[in-house]
């Protein structure tokens, strides 16, 4: 009778700390003005990232408030356009990866026996790469390009969601409510999908948000190598490598802000990720 | 000690099904996956003769099982082939060029992060203030959040531009590198009694594996945090309180003792994520490591010395976690198959 609902684990709080609060607040403040940033790029700038507006490697000015590039691009505006290119693919590949991670990591720790070995087996094989160099044989493989860099994010972090669901599913299958869904005749797929995966919700947000800061900084970094955004596309990692180049000149303006924005938005869901996670688990994190 | 010997077998025996999954998953994604590395190596103007001699150089117009077999046989008896470009000198002589400067900047960073995460972690039990437990989390968050290439980029542009107080790029000056017995810098110089040598290694190992120490040291916070606090809710340490011993004792015989080598295994097991950011950061530093090896590569599509180079460090995670797995047996004897 009592399947577990989204609804049902929030009433559960035992702990809202006034910290925990603080930080669901400020990372999802944060996160929600960039993502109001990529819709309203085009309102909040003039100038076209991918055109040069101006004369080369200008310092920030009242006109160009981040200063320019080699190019005469615009760096406020690479700046603002570019959290459209790292949302896209970094959303993009967390879904997948989430999707394929949850539905295999429920395949293997509900059924177990062969499925749940071999399973198993080729994840840890995965995890026993460091994430960005998996990603970048991926993306050697593929060829740069946004799809191609999503596609590499989403292999990589596929074991992820796969650990901690086949976990989790190992325990709750054997809790009496599955146990008498199963008296009852439901299907497996009813059970893995409406009985356990419901109970499960809280986790995957949770490891779903802490997982999106990884993704952004390995994004970053297959751009920063020159093997996932490619310019003249504004891509705060790809920026910060052409920018690089001209560190030995002082132009300090072409390396600061990419990274800024890059840390601002990790930042943002890592504070999200904690704090969701002191708040829907609270046995896992609070001591 | 039977059954440690027992443990160590089984253990060993286990890795064997994952290092061939995990040859298999390089061989497919570099070989099986689109992509021509020939093309790429020559360029679209090769005529159909030069690419198919270059095709029957590398062997790779036989069958792809054939391929694939004498990929795996090549990787136990430790060929990993040859390099596509600079006269295609065998991989495994590329490899044991670069590995010192990896090995080096790893055991560094590793280092700077041990010690910083530790500071962190005890602060959040040693200070009575709930401020500091927030100190130590914030200071997790911000320091892992950071981008390496940026961090880094960030103290060349302070420190190497502006104040002119460290090189820029690179692992010691030209000329200055000690005899090659380990390969490792800081030890070579001492052995051969190179005191220039050895403070110019320094000087050039400083800021990178202070760019990757701080950004692994937000990890270890974490851990440290969680374990001295596990230690520190146990009744021994109650009883050590009520005997009147000061605070800074209990700490020192009594938390950090019990928790330093569960603390160090864990720490240990991050070393996918220490590996994962020496590319990053001999990128950024153009420190001539593997990472860096990886990253000049890319450019010239040698599918060989990348390969060589991703089965390297997987086989490297693959045994450092087998070694941590057997010392913390060693340690513990609870911990048996």
């Amino acid at each position: 009778m009592s399947r577990f609902s989204f609804s049902s684990a929030l009433s559960r709080i035992r702990i809202p700390t006034g910290l925990a609060k603080r930080f669901v607040y400020a990372g999802s403040g944060i996160v929600l003005t960039v993502i109001a940033t990529a819709l309203l790029a085009p309102f909040m700038t003039q100038y076209d990232p991918t055109q040069s507006v101006a004369g080369a490697l200008l310092p920030p000015s009242l006109v160009h408030p981040f200063g320019t590039n080699n190019l005469g691009y615009d760096m406020y505006s690479r700046a603002l356009y570019g959290t459209r290119v790292v949302l896209y693919i970094v959303f993009l590949s967390t879904s997948l990866s989430m999707v394929v991670g949850v539905l295999l990591g429920l395949v293997s720790g509900y059924f177990g026996g062969y499925r749940d070995r071999i399973l198993t087996l080729i994840m840890d094989s995965m995890y026993s790469f460091p994430d960005i160099v998996l990603a970048i044989a991926i993306s050697i493989a593929l060829g740069p390009g946004i799809y191609n860099a999503a596609a590499a994010i989403a292999v990589v972090y596929i074991p992820t969601y796969f650990r901690m669901v086949r976990g989790q599913a190992l325990t709750i299958r054997e809790q009496n409510y599955v146990l008498a869904g199963r008296m009852m005749g439901a299907k497996a797929y009813d059970l893995m999908i409406r009985y356990v995966l419901p109970s499960l919700v809280p986790v995957i947000v949770t490891v779903f948000t802490l997982n999106v800061t990884d993704a952004i900084l390995t994004e970053a970094a297959l751009s920063y190598l020159g093997l996932g955004v490619v310019p003249p596309t504004p891509d705060w990692g790809s920026d910060l490598r052409s920018g690089q180049i001209y560190l030995p000149s002082g132009y300090w303006w072409l390396v600061t802000i990419p990274g800024v924005m890059i840390m601002i938005l990790t930042i943002a869901f890592s504070l999200l990720g904690e704090g969701l996670s002191d708040l829907l688990n609270p046995r896992i994190s609070r001591e | 000690m039977a059954s440690l010997r027992a443990y160590v077998v089984t253990r060993l025996l286990l890795v064997i099904p994952m290092l061939l999954v995990v040859l298999t998953l390089v061989f497919l994604v570099i070989r099986v996956l689109p992509g021509d590395p020939v093309l790429a190596v020559l360029g679209p103007k090769a005529t159909p003769l030069e690419r198919e001699r270059m095709r029957e150089q590398l062997g790779l117009n036989r069958p792809m099982y054939v391929q694939y077999f004498s990929y795996l046989g090549g990787v136990f008896t430790g060929d990993f082939g040859h390099s596509m470009i600079f006269g295609m000198r065998p991989v495994v002589a590329e490899i044991w060029d670069r590995f010192p400067a990896t090995l080096e900047l790893a055991i560094m960073s590793s280092i700077i992060a041990a010690i910083l995460g530790l500071a962190v972690g005890s602060m959040t039990i040693l200070s009575k203030k709930p401020q500091a437990d927030v100190g130590a989390r914030l200071y997790g968050i911000i320091s892992y959040s950071f981008f390496i290439p940026w961090l880094g980029i960030m103290l060349q542009i302070v420190l190497c531009v502006w104040l002119h107080l460290f090189p820029i790029s690179g692992r010691i000056d030209p000329g200055m590198a000690p005899t090659r017995l380990t390969g490792l810098y800081l030890i070579d110089s001492l052995v051969t009694v190179n005191p220039q040598a050895f403070a110019d290694a320094c000087w050039h190992l400083f800021l990178p594996a202070l760019t990757l120490g701080v950004v692994i040291s937000g990890v270890y916070a974490k851990l440290s945090r969680t374990s001295f606090s596990e230690v520190a809710a146990q009744d021994h340490v109650l009883a050590a309180r009520s005997r009147g011993l000061k605070e800074g004792t209990v700490f020192r015989h009594h938390i950090l003792r019990n928790a330093l080598v569960p603390l160090l295994t864990m720490m240990g097991l991050q070393f996918a994520l220490l590996l994962g950011g020496t590319v990053l950061t001999e990128t950024a530093f153009s420190w001539p490591g593997m990472g860096y090896l990886i990253f000049e590569r890319i450019l010239y599509r040698d599918y060989n010395t990348i390969q060589g180079i991703l089965v390297f460090f997987a086989l490297m995670v693959v045994f450092v976690n087998i070694i941590i797995d057997i010392i913390y047996a060693y340690v513990d004897p609870r911990i048996r198959f």
